[in-house]
């Protein structure tokens, strides 16, 4: 297993530039993230590690070695493809063999990789199987399996669960987990799905409009988002977010205001006095308690989860969504009650994004 | 009756005219061959034959020299058909695949030459062919067939190229094969339902290519059956349907082994399931 390097990496499709120098340093056995909306880039940065697209500029790293002009037959890495990609015309164990047979293994060898590889992902009883007889799960394990019994270098999975139904996405997402734990692979997993992204990474690369927004772990970026785009993309429901002047109370602590209510804003904001901020607050955090008729806030939706309950409310003209364990007898219409506090507050630059606090 | 037999029933039905069209000729040419000359004119001719009389076939192969004309027919669709796939595979491949410049322009100048009747190019394909020597040749024939066709391979090759996923040539360069390998191993056996309908187009269209080989072909010898076919019909005195319709029976007997012998490629959809 191996180390990635990426130094300044740009990719330019004639005069549009989709990526803007990239710094990114993978380590051995890690399993990094790239997550994002569509088109940020993602996939084309990870189709540029595996060699599938060629590097504008910068430096691509693999083990200290540069890999910019290397081919992607020559870099020892394996790739999971959100479509398979399995050979249709060969059956399972030929699927996973090939890239043996391409490398002269001796047969007996071959076998040994194949079998072991088919046991890890259950597929012992399909290796005599066409593809197109297999249902998506097992399609989705003979790609893993072609990569694994390689023992390559490096791992890539462009968005390798994203035609499975949501039952088996999650048994899949555990599944991944389980093999990198036992594997230790060094993984890059593209994603733009924040719950795959938060399950599987031990460090996840939030990225938008061919730029790095955050690295980091995922609590690092779900509690301290450096930009409002790294909050709002992050967790589910997604981060409340408004805006508001700062403004200095008597004993000069700073607030800004929802409608005509004040709401205290975290210490330090005191140096921003004047500006206007957007304040985000994550769902499961805002307090919310039912009221009899003078509560703050107006129910408008209520989605039922079993284990949570999610509010959509109206506040002062403000849309805000609340997530509460308590099962509160509320209905769309009803007052509610909610709590702000300062503590759990993101507060970002309304200009440049940037965090605040 | 259910509904869909019921369907079924009424498409064949509808379908039973165009049979008939297909089908009489077949009928008139087994029923003439297989008919003695003098049973042809009878008064009263009937579909049947008294006895059936192998005579004809014998008279053509043994002293009309259609068996020659038919080896010669065979050698040029076998070789327009090979040297045509030869030259189309990879120049579709690369038009499906590579980042070819000009590939638009190219592809319209493709179409244009089809557009052009072969006729038009006769008096100037004779001329080339003897400059290079090559009248009574072959492998005129062969290479000639092979130009015209080839356009039309090129572009349905490409057509059936762009349906395969480039996923799958992706993920065989990962797991360490060239692009040799990968379009031999992975691209190749893909692709071959695509190959066979291009080159049984080819084959059958070299088959019964008519005017070429009749002005580049000048020998006797090395007619080729469409040709021989013409000829027999122009003996001095006579028409002699029995051997015309034996020839015509013959001539179709090798398109017809073509056909069945791909048949099992057309109906297979390969690339299914490989990828989502």
């Amino acid at each position: 297993m191996s180390s990635i390097a990426i130094r300044n990496l740009t990719k330019s499709y004639g005069s549009v530039q989709v990526l803007h120098g990239i710094d990114l340093d993978i380590a051995d056995e890690e399993f990094v993230v790239l997550v994002g909306p569509s088109g940020c880039g993602k996939s084309t940065l990870l189709r540029m590690i595996a060699g599938l697209e060629d590097i504008t500029a910068g430096d691509l790293h693999i083990d200290g070695t540069r890999m910019n002009d290397v081919s992607p037959q020559k870099r020892d890495l394996a790739m999971v493809f959100q479509s398979y990609a399995l050979y249709p015309h060969m059956t399972v164990a030929e699927n996973m063999a090939f890239s043996l047979s391409l490398r002269g293994k001796q047969k007996s060898a071959i076998e040994r990789e194949v079998g072991d590889a088919a046991r890890i992902l259950h597929l012992e009883d399909y290796l005599d199987r066409l593809p197109k007889s297999l249902s998506g799960g097992q399609r989705q394990r003979v790609a893993m399996g072609r990569a694994i019994v390689r023992h390559p270098k490096a791992f890539l999975f462009d968005e390798p669960l994203s035609n499975l139904d949501a039952k088996l996405r999650t048994h899949m997402r555990a599944e991944i987990k389980q093999l990198h734990q036992s594997l230790g692979a060094t993984s890059v997993y593209v994603t733009h799905d924040q719950i795959e992204a938060m399950t599987l990474a031990d460090r996840i690369v939030v990225m938008n409009a061919g730029r790095v927004e955050q690295v980091g772990t995922p609590l690092e970026l779900f509690d301290r988002p450096r930009t409002r785009f790294v909050a709002g993309f992050i967790g589910a429901p997604a981060m409340n977010f408004f805006e508001g002047k700062v403004e200095l109370n008597e004993q000069g602590k700073p607030h800004t205001h929802i409608g005509p209510s004040p709401v205290a804003l975290p210490e330090g904001m005191e140096s921003q006095a004047g500006a206007i901020v957007t304040v985000g607050l994550r769902p499961q955090h805002i307090p919310v308690s039912a009221a009899s008729t003078d509560g703050n806030a107006r129910v408008e939706l209520v989605e039922q989860t079993g284990c949570e309950t999610n509010l959509l409310l109206k506040l002062a003209g403000i849309d805000f969504t609340v997530q509460t364990r308590d099962r509160l007898e509320v209905n769309a219409g009803d007052a509610v009650n909610l709590e702000f506090d300062s503590r759990n507050m993101h507060v970002f630059d309304s200009n440049s994004g940037q965090r605040l606090n | 009756m259910t509904r869909k037999a019921k369907r079924s029933a009424l498409c064949w039905l509808g379908l039973s005219p165009l049979l008939i069209v297909v089908l009489f000729p077949y009928a008139t040419m087994l029923s003439t061959a297989l008919k003695r000359k003098d049973e042809i004119f009878q008064f009263e001719t009937t579909w049947l034959p008294d006895s059936l009389y192998f005579g004809n076939f014998i008279e053509l192969f043994a002293n009309r020299g259609f068996g020659r004309a038919l080896l010669n027919s065979l050698y040029i669709s076998f070789g327009a058909t090979l040297v045509s796939l030869a030259v189309a595979l990879p120049a579709a491949y690369a038009l499906s695949r590579l980042r070819v410049p000009g590939k638009g322009t190219f592809r319209t100048y493709l179409l244009v030459t089809q557009l052009i009747s072969p006729i038009v190019l006769i008096v100037g394909l004779f001329r080339l062919f003897a400059y290079l020597g090559m009248i009574n040749d072959l492998n005129a024939l062969v290479f000639a067939h092979s130009a015209f066709y080839m356009a039309f391979a090129v572009w349905m090759l490409q057509s059936y190229f762009d349906t395969i996923p480039k996923d799958l040539e992706e993920a065989a360069w990962m797991d360490g094969a060239s692009r040799l390998k990968s379009f031999r191993r992975v691209f190749l056996p893909l692709c071959l339902p695509g190959i066979a309908v291009t080159s049984l187009f080819t084959f059958v269209n070299s088959w019964n290519e008519y005017a070429m080989s009749l002005t580049i072909l000048r020998e006797g010898s090395l007619q080729t059956a469409p040709v021989k076919i013409a000829f027999l019909t122009g003996t001095l005195y006579e028409t002699e349907w029995n051997i015309i319709m034996a020839a015509t029976l013959v001539a179709t007997v090798p398109v017809a082994i073509v056909f069945a012998s791909i048949q099992s490629y057309l109906i297979r959809g390969l690339s299914l399931g490989g990828v989502k």
